[in-house]
């Protein structure tokens, strides 16, 4: 192809250029400022000073998620992040020792009463009633010894900010920021919740996590149909189940459960500490020995061996809610590791960031069949074989069946017309000018570095993947678009309106 | 060995004995060194000739700027028969683009550069966001320039931002929380302050360009523009920039908007209300009031109290209603405060149906408790400790800054407000605490609300007073007003409907007291079809109708002024939104329609095509019950055709549209005997009349509720 070297091109290379180097050093820059170690026991840390501010981020990411639970236990891992705000053998009790004896009792109160529930319709309604009164004592006796949230009262009371943890299918993680001359406090408590936990309040923590499916899940139309899509999407790999956790499953979890599970994925090696903000890395190091050094070397857990079989045929699944129209489509592509990872990130990108988007301009302004669209990989997580979503939300009077032809429409035109040059550059820069904005936000920034070491192996790749986007080219698009967008690949859910008590 | 080195490496061993390598153990032994300080960065205030006021922050770290603006305006300033031409107008500003550039063009440019410009108008303030590489400065600046002096308003993007507004009406009903949030605000407001009004079908269809048009021009003015920038940049450079974009902009010379007052009888709501929601098994709940503005006296007492009865781990909520008794997952107090007017405070829950009268009592006990003894010594320093201890967050990014100083600045606070405040919550004293507890959290003068599913409550009384229901069904449209009512289709209206009433019976149609229809209905459902038997009475508006369904005998009535309905032995009242149906059903009944003789209007709305037939158009329309049906005619013999007209059947609402196949003559009168129901172009229901009576002696009794 003929090259032309015009005034306006030559402006726009060199603006261009700019942008780019100022962007570079800027990474660089940011680059000198990280530093990283790892404990004799595994536990890696990844320091990024800032000294805006006195004040800094922890994060700490266990790469452990719902996707390691098994059947039955499903809302374990979630269950276990809430068990990690309950204290240790000194911080949340009154008496430890004569605790510890009455929590032995309350489990054996519990599996008592379980015995007899699992009679099923022969079980003695006299005996449940009896055993759910010796079930509550036990829990009130050992509630007695309990000091009510010490361990967040503490963060607190150091001024401490953002207290929070999530679960998610690949990972859980812990975070909140302190003023930075507190940071010892950090290192106290977090090495201690997971060298010593203790996990009180077991069963009245199921029934908040209970509250928590019914707030998420059962009384949200968007989070039902979320959960039967998911259902319906895989048949074999835990990606399939709800992270939150089936009800039946929260009603039976025991806190051995919790303790295995925490024992299993919650070794030094299968953890990563991000720490970003007014800190000395030399100090920090120092107080990771001290504290984090206490926890005993473990081999890392086995993974996951179950693989999703390919998807042959289409699946669907409908909705009926007194709620309006949804429609979620995914096809099933490979994990992180996959050489084709920023082929699909392009394609999100190129789909649905902004309002020049394929998507918004086709289907939200062009056609009107929606008020929101988007499509992106990643769902419902990264670190194994996952689907590229799309999703929107029907505009009022136009039905799913006409969405579903636009969007199809969309996905078509992906392996039949090659994208522009245009398309691909605005990828790069809105990956570039997302990342700068990252960098201002000490908890965005440590999440970001420590996901990164844990999915790919090295937090540096975060800088390296604006190369990665670099080498995508309209043959990858067209290529990989082909080779996913398959009908026999495609799972749909949708929200039809039930019929309502208005109707005559 | 020198002096200089001994003395060092002394120094390093002091160090190190400082620095043990040993752990505390217990955190309260951690010794913290003091907080670092930290200069804090101060925005240059400039005020510009034409009114515009700056606040400029330079911040070297990354090569980005970003910028805020704040424009006196906000959708508490539009009328009420305009709900939605805030949200609108500020949508559009950006999305329709200038006079010199569409939104389209903006939307690649800036998706190209990888940065964003928005605006939109919130409740209280009007804003714009500007996020942009250094580099681009000099192409975004114009664009936010632009969007703020010149917006086209053009029509199709206003037509998008009125689809996007119509569907978030249809979708709130359906998320508790979104429910509850909204719903306490009418409540204590008002559910006609321009705080809390919403956007209705109606208010949103009346809105056109020139409304948008006259909004912005109301108040787009430099005075009334406030504008931040922080980031990679020489203030002097920056200044000038703006300067060049902004100065050419003149004074509007409009008064500032005046703050509107909040209704006096916001303050007193206490009572116990509930929103039925059937779908769902967590009830949220929310008990609180009035609240205050950031410089009320007792501002800062109510905030440490919040604090210690719901603000954290610590706080009394968190460890009763949920560590101690699982009841709820979300739980917390909050004393809201607004800058320029009273906020809303509350104590809060999410709870399973079956515990809901349980939370609220244990919300309500903690209430009564807070306000008869002082907070202990503990709870009371953790509440100030919490909020003053993490004052270093609000100084850790140069947006934060330029943020605060520019809401101090729009809502006249001093530039030190922070300080202050700080100062101020320092002073507040355990007695302080248990004052505002006594007089602003005492439960007997808070309102309830409870969002989740009535039958499946513990209890049907609740701790605090009987329950009243609010209502929050959608208003559907009013039926759209025809383009081209003009004298003459009025006048042709106005022929046809005579017509046609010779056709259907002329003056018997006045004779008609009382109608008894016995037919077969047939329901197309997506499970099949399915066959039931109906018996209907109908008498002067009020109706009685007997279903036999496979479940047995279901009655549904309407006095003329309730809907009832009595299944299986239990007897329930009908929503509002049920009786404005009913009521609008029997209006459109169209031998009783035709009979009517005063008060209609009718238009003709010329040829078009019913049931595939040829057939003329007329809308009937009752101007003051504002209630409207569309008769289609057959132009033979100008018996009634069919009828279309706004409503719900089996689904969301919609144009349901009625095709008569045939008619019965009772007496001389001509009823539809046989007719098809469709909605959206699909078939819904069949109905077969076998047996018609008229004017059999009905009692009134007959429509009332058993």
């Amino acid at each position: 192809m003929m090259q032309f070297s015009t005034p306006i091109r030559t402006l726009a290379l060199a603006l261009a250029a700019t942008l780019a180097v100022s962007a570079q050093e800027s990474f660089q820059q940011v680059q000198s400022r990280i530093s990283e170690f790892t404990l004799a026991n595994g536990l890696k840390f990844i320091i990024l000073e800032r000294h805006q501010a006195p004040v800094a981020s922890f994060y700490t990411y266990v790469d452990a998620g719902s996707a390691q639970e098994k059947t039955g236990l499903t809302g374990l891992a979630h269950m276990f992040e809430h068990m990690a705000f309950k204290g240790t053998s000194t911080i949340g009790t009154k008496n430890y020792l004569e605790e510890k004896n009455s929590l032995d009792r309350v489990d054996a109160a519990f599996k008592s009463l379980q015995h007899e529930r699992d009679k099923g319709r022969s079980a003695d309604p006299q005996a449940i009633k009896k055993l759910e009164g010796e079930f509550k004592a036990a829990q009130d006796t050992a509630g007695q010894f309990v000091v009510s949230n010490e361990f967040g009262t503490a963060i607190e009371q150091a001024g401490g900010r953002g207290l929070n943890a999530s679960t998610a299918s690949d990972k859980t993680d812990y975070f909140f920021s302190l003023p930075s001359n507190s940071a010892e406090l950090w290192f106290f408590l977090e090495s201690e919740r997971f060298r010593d936990p203790v996990f009180r309040e077991f069963y009245k923590e199921r029934d908040v996590v209970m509250e928590e499916r019914r707030m998420r899940t059962d009384s949200n139309p968007i989070g039902r149909t979320v959960e039967e899509f998911l259902a319906v999407a895989y048949k074999a790999h835990p990606y399939g189940q709800p992270t939150i956790g089936h009800m039946s499953d929260l009603q039976n979890l025991t806190r051995k459960d919790a303790v295995d599970f925490f024992k299993t994925y919650y070794q030094p090696s299968n953890m990563i500490i991000s720490i970003v903000g007014d800190v000395d890395p030399k100090e920090m190091k120092r107080l990771a020995e001290t504290y984090f050094g206490r926890i005993p070397t473990s081999p890392r857990p086995e993974p996951v061996r179950t693989v999703e079989p390919p998807q042959e045929f289409e699946r669907r699944v409908t909705v009926r809610l007194n709620a309006q129209r949804l429609y979620i489509l995914g096809y099933h592509k490979p994990g992180t590791d996959d050489p084709d990872h920023a082929v699909y990130v392009t394609l999100g990108s190129i789909l649905s960031d902004g309002r020049s988007s394929r998507l918004d301009t086709a289907i939200v302004q062009q056609k009107k069949l929606a008020v929101n669209a988007f499509g992106g990989p990643g769902f419902p997580g990264e670190k194994y074989p996952n689907l590229f979503l799309f999703g929107a939300f029907t505009a009022p009077g136009k039905t799913n069946e006409e969405l579903e032809k636009a969007m199809l429409a969309e996905i078509e035109r992906l392996k039949t017309e090659p994208v522009t040059k245009e398309e691909l550059d605005g990828v790069k820069t809105r990956f570039r000018a997302g990342l700068i904005k990252q960098f201002n936000d000490n908890t965005q920034m440590a999440g970001q570095l420590a996901e990164w070491q844990a999915l790919t192996g090295n937090w540096k790749n975060l800088f390296l993947y604006l190369q990665k986007l670099e080498k995508v080219t309209p043959d990858d698009i067209q290529r990989v678009a082909k080779a996913t967008f398959t009908p026999g690949n495609r799972t749909v859910a949708v929200i039809e309106p039930i019929e309502t008590a208005e109707a005559k | 060995m020198t002096t200089t080195r001994l003395l060092s490496a002394l120094l390093l061993t002091a160090a190190a004995a400082l620095a043990q390598n040993k752990p505390v153990a217990s955190y309260k032994d951690i010794k913290y060194p003091p907080l670092r300080s930290v200069k804090v960065p101060q925005p240059a205030r400039i005020e510009m000739p034409n009114g515009m006021t700056l606040f400029l922050l330079e911040d070297h770290e990354l090569p980005s700027i970003g910028m805020a603006s704040m424009i006196r305006t906000g959708s508490r300033y539009v009328p009420a028969d305009k709900a939605g031409l805030g949200f609108i107008t500020g949508r559009v500003m950006r999305t329709g683009g200038t006079a010199t550039r569409s939104g389209d063009e903006l939307d690649k440019l800036l998706d190209r550069l990888g940065a964003s410009v928005e605006s939109g108008i919130e409740t209280d303030a009007g804003t714009a966001f500007v996020s942009v590489l250094k580099e681009d400065v000099d192409k975004a600046l114009p664009i936010l320039s632009d969007i703020l002096r010149n917006p086209a308003f053009p029509e199709d993007k206003v037509e998008l931002a009125k689809t996007e507004l119509r569907d978030g009406i249809s979708r709130r009903n359906e998320n508790s929380h979104a429910i509850l949030q909204r719903e306490f605000g009418r409540l204590i407001y008002g559910r006609d302050s321009g705080y809390t009004r919403l956007p209705q079908y109606d208010t949103v269809n009346s809105i056109t360009r020139g409304d948008l048009v006259a909004f912005h021009k109301q108040f787009f003015q430099p005075e009334n523009v406030i504008l931040g920038v922080w980031g990679d940049f020489d203030t002097a450079d920056m200044r000038a920039k703006i300067e060049k974009e902004f100065g050419s902009w003149a004074r509007g010379g409009r008064p500032k908007p005046q703050v509107p007052e909040v209704d006096p009888a916001a303050k007193m709501r206490a009572g116990v209300y509930v929103v039925n929601k059937e779908d769902v098994n967590q009830s949220e709940i929310q008990i609180g009031g009035l609240g205050g503005k950031r410089n009320d006296p007792d501002y800062y007492a109510n905030v440490v109290l919040a604090t210690a009865l719901g603000g954290g781990f610590g706080s009394r909520l968190m460890n009763r209603v949920r560590s101690n008794e699982g009841l709820a997952y979300s739980t917390f107090a909050a004393w809201g405060a607004q800058y320029d007017h009273p906020g809303l405070f509350f104590a809060s829950a999410g709870t399973k149906s079956q515990t809901t009268m349980k939370a609220l009592d244990l919300i309500k006990q903690e209430l009564v408790k807070i306000g008869q003894s002082e907070l202990t010594d503990k709870e009371f320093q953790l509440a100030k400790d919490s909020i003053l201890k993490g004052t270093a967050f609000d100084f850790d990014s140069t947006s934060k800054i330029v943020l605060r100083l520019m809401n101090y600045e729009y809502s006249g606070y001093p530039s030190d407000y922070l300080q202050r405040f700080n100062e101020n919550i320092n002073k507040v004293t355990k007695a302080d605490a248990l004052r505002v507890a006594k007089q602003y959290w005492n439960p007997a003068n808070m309102a309830v609300l409870i969002v989740g599913k009535q039958a499946d409550f513990d209890q049907p009384q609740t701790p605090l007073g009987p329950l009243t229901s609010i209502d929050i069904s959608i208003p559907k449209p009013k039926a759209s007003v025809v383009a081209g009512a003009t004298p003459e289709s009025l006048a042709s209206g106005k022929q046809l409907l005579a017509k046609v009433r010779q056709a259907m019976g002329g003056e018997k149609l006045t004779s008609v007291k009382s109608v008894v229809s016995k037919a077969n209905l047939t329901v197309t459902t997506p499970q099949g079809e399915m066959s039931l038997k109906t018996e209907t009475t109908r008498k002067a508006g009020k109706s009685l109708q007997k279903m036999v369904t496979p479940m047995g005998e279901v009655l549904q009535g309407f006095d003329g002024e309730k809907v009832w309905m009595k299944a299986g032995g239990e007897v329930q009242d009908a929503p509002p939104a049920g009786v404005a149906a009913a009521k609008d059903e029997a209006f459109r009944e169209t031998i009783r329609l035709l009979s009517a003789s005063a008060g209609l209007t009718a238009q003709s709305l010329g040829e078009s095509k019913l049931g595939g037939k040829p057939v003329e158009g007329l809308l009937v329309t009752d101007p003051t019950a504002k209630m409207q049906v569309k008769l289609y005619v057959d132009p033979t013999t100008n018996l009634v055709a069919g009828r279309v007209y706004s409503g719900a059947l089996f689904g969301p609402p919609g144009e349901v549209e009625e095709v008569y196949l045939d008619y019965k003559d009772v007496n001389g009168i001509k009823f539809p005997s046989h007719s098809v129901l469709s909605q959206n172009g699909a078939k819904r229901a069949e109905l077969k009349i076998d047996d018609i009576v008229i004017n059999s002696e009905i009692p009134d009794s007959a429509f009332a509720r058993p």
